[in-house]
C-alpha cells in the first residue's frame, strides 16, 4: 500500500522544477531539459509501486532517475552525432538559435560554464545546489562522502576559473 | 590572490548557483501538461489487471458479454465526498495517485473547525404538502399522478442525534485541480457546471451543490464512443462497472458495495458506498450505466437517478 510513502503526486509538484533545474545544468536546450523530465517523471511515475521509503529518500530516488536519464540522452545523443557526421560529413553544430536566446535569462551563462566542466564536477555541482546533501550526493555518484565534497569542491575553483576567463 | 578573497569569491559563486537552480523551472503550463500526459500513459494491462483483480469471486465461464451492450455510454455521478478525501485512484495501479485534490479539501476534520456549533436536531413542523391534482382521472379508472396525504398523529419519538454532512463547496479552482488529477483538461464551463473537461475517452462535469432540490457537489463522467468495449467473460453489470472505475482510476477508497437494479424499460445502474462512520461529508458515489447519450445525463430526472444526496451519506448504488 502506499501509506508508508507520500502521494506522487505530492512529489511529482515539489520536484518537478528541481529536477528540471539539475537536468538543465547538465544538457544544453531547454527542449532536451523537457523531454528528459517528462522521462523521468514518466519512469518514476510507473516504479512509484516499487518505491522504498526506508531505503532512501524520495529526492534521492528522484535524482537517481534523473541521473541515469541524463546519462542516456547523452550517450544517444552523442550515438546520434557521430552517424550524422558520418553520413553528412558536418562538423559539429554550434549552438542552436533556441539557445542562443536563453542566453538572455539569468544565469543561463552561469550554467552554460557549468555544463562545460568534466561530468563528475558538474554532476556534484548539480546535485549539491539542487538540495541533495553531500552523503546522497556520493551514494548517487558511486563515491564516498568525502570524495563527493572533493569532487565538489574542485569543481567549484574550476568554475570561478572558467567564470573569471568568460568574463561572466 | 588571498585564500580569504578566493573563499569570498567562491561563496558569492555558491549563491550564483543557488539562485541559478531555484530560477531555472520549465516554462508554464509545462507541469500540467505532463501530469495529463502521465495519467493518460498508465498501462492499460495495469488497469485491466487491478480492475479484474477486484471483481467478485467466482465468476463462471458464461459467454462473454455482447460488446453492444457493455460499450453504452457510462455516467460517474460521485458526491464532493470523494472531493474531499481524495480517494480516487488509491486502488487502482500500483503506481496511481490520481490524488489532486486541495489540501484544504482532504479529509472530514480538517475543515471541521469552519462550519460553527451545529443545532440540535427537531422535527420539520412546515406544512409538505403536495399539490392536489386539478383534475381526477376519467371514468374513475386508476390514478398515478400525484395525491395529498395527510398524516394525523403524535410522533412519540425523540430524536436526539441525526447525521449531518457537511463540506466545503468547491471553487471552479477546486474542480479544475480535481479534473486535472484525473487527466481531464478544461474545455469549457457550462452554465450550471464549475466546468466541463475532456480525457482521453471519457469526458468529466463537475457541478456544485444544487439547493433546489438539494443535491451535493457532484461529478459526472461520460464515456465517449472511443472507449472500446471492456471484454470480461461472465462479468455481471455490476462487475463491468468495477472494471470502468478501476481502468479509470476511480475507485473510492473506502469500502462499498455494488448493487444492481433495473428500471423499466431502461436498464440503469447505480454504486452506492457504505456509510462513513464518523466522517462528517457526503460521501455520494454512483455510477450509472447507460444507453442514452451524453446530454441526457444532464437531464434532472436523468441526474436524480445517478446521485446521492447529501443526507443519503455515504450509500453508494448501482442503478
Amino acid at each position: 500500500m502506499l501509506a508508508d510513502r507520500p502521494p506522487f503526486e505530492d512529489l511529482y509538484r515539489e520536484f518537478l522544477g528541481r529536477i528540471y533545474a539539475y537536468v538543465r545544468a547538465q544538457v544544453g536546450a531547454s527542449a532536451d531539459a523537457e523531454d528528459i523530465t517528462a522521462q523521468v517523471f514518466m519512469n518514476a511515475y510507473q516504479a512509484y509501486g516499487r518505491f522504498e521509503a526506508r531505503n532512501t529518500t524520495p529526492a534521492a530516488w528522484l535524482f537517481r532517475i534523473a541521473r541515469n536519464a541524463t546519462l542516456d540522452h547523452f550517450r544517444a545523443q552523442g550515438r546520434r552525432d557521430r552517424l550524422r557526421r558520418t553520413i553528412e560529413h558536418q562538423p559539429v553544430a554550434e549552438e542552436d538559435p533556441a539557445g542562443q536566446a536563453e542566453e538572455r535569462i539569468r544565469y543561463r551563462a552561469l550554467l552554460t560554464q557549468l555544463a562545460r566542466l568534466s561530468e563528475r564536477q558538474r554532476d556534484a555541482i548539480s546535485l549539491r545546489h539542487s538540495g541533495l546533501s553531500f552523503d546522497e550526493v556520493g551514494r548517487l555518484m558511486d563515491c564516498s562522502e568525502d570524495a563527493a565534497k572533493m569532487l565538489y569542491h574542485r569543481g567549484l575553483k574550476a568554475l570561478k576559473d572558467a567564470v573569471a576567463r568568460q568574463g561572466v | 590572490m588571498s585564500e580569504p578573497e578566493e573563499d569570498l569569491e567562491l561563496q558569492a559563486l555558491q549563491r550564483q548557483l543557488d539562485d541559478a537552480f531555484e530560477t531555472t523551472r520549465p516554462r508554464r503550463g509545462f507541469e500540467d501538461e505532463l501530469w495529463v500526459r502521465m495519467q493518460a500513459s498508465r498501462p492499460a494491462t495495469n488497469r485491466l489487471r487491478d480492475a479484474l483483480a477486484g471483481l467478485i469471486q467466482g465468476i463462471r465461464e458464461v459467454p462473454a458479454v455482447p460488446a453492444a451492450a457493455v460499450a453504452a455510454a457510462l455516467v460517474v455521478a460521485l458526491g464532493v465526498g470523494l472531493l474531499a478525501n481524495s480517494g480516487l485512484g488509491r486502488h487502482a495501479g500500483g503506481a496511481s495517485t490520481a490524488g489532486g485534490i486541495p489540501s484544504q479539501l482532504r479529509g472530514g476534520d480538517q475543515a471541521a473547525g469552519g462550519f460553527g456549533v451545529l443545532p440540535s436536531p427537531v422535527f420539520d413542523q412546515g406544512s409538505k404538502l403536495s399539490q392536489v391534482p386539478a383534475q381526477n382521472s376519467p371514468n374513475g379508472a386508476e390514478y398515478a399522478g400525484p395525491a395529498q396525504v395527510v398524516w394525523a398523529g403524535q410522533s412519540s419519538g425523540a430524536v436526539a442525534d441525526a447525521p449531518v454532512y457537511r463540506y466545503q463547496e468547491p471553487s471552479t479552482n477546486v474542480a479544475d485541480q480535481f479534473a486535472s488529477s484525473l487527466g481531464a483538461v478544461l474545455r469549457e464551463r457550462p452554465q450550471g457546471f464549475l466546468g466541463a473537461y475532456s480525457a482521453s475517452d471519457y469526458t468529466l462535469k463537475v457541478r456544485g451543490t444544487v439547493q433546489s432540490p438539494a443535491v451535493g457537489p457532484t461529478y459526472f463522467i461520460v464515456a465517449s464512443a472511443a472507449m472500446p468495449a471492456i471484454d470480461a467473460t461472465g462479468a455481471s453489470q455490476a462487475d463491468l462497472a468495477s472494471i470502468f472505475l478501476a481502468q479509470h482510476s476511480l475507485v473510492p477508497d473506502w469500502s462499498y458495495t455494488v448493487s444492481v437494479g433495473v428500471a423499466p424499460g431502461e436498464p440503469r445502474h447505480r454504486l452506492l458506498p457504505h456509510r462513513l462512520a464518523g466522517r462528517g461529508d457526503p460521501s455520494g458515489a454512483g455510477l450509472a450505466q447507460r444507453d442514452d447519450d451524453d446530454a441526457s445525463a444532464h437531464d434532472p430526472a436523468h441526474q436524480g437517478r445517478a446521485r446521492v444526496p447529501p443526507g443519503a451519506g455515504g450509500g453508494t448504488q448501482l442503478l
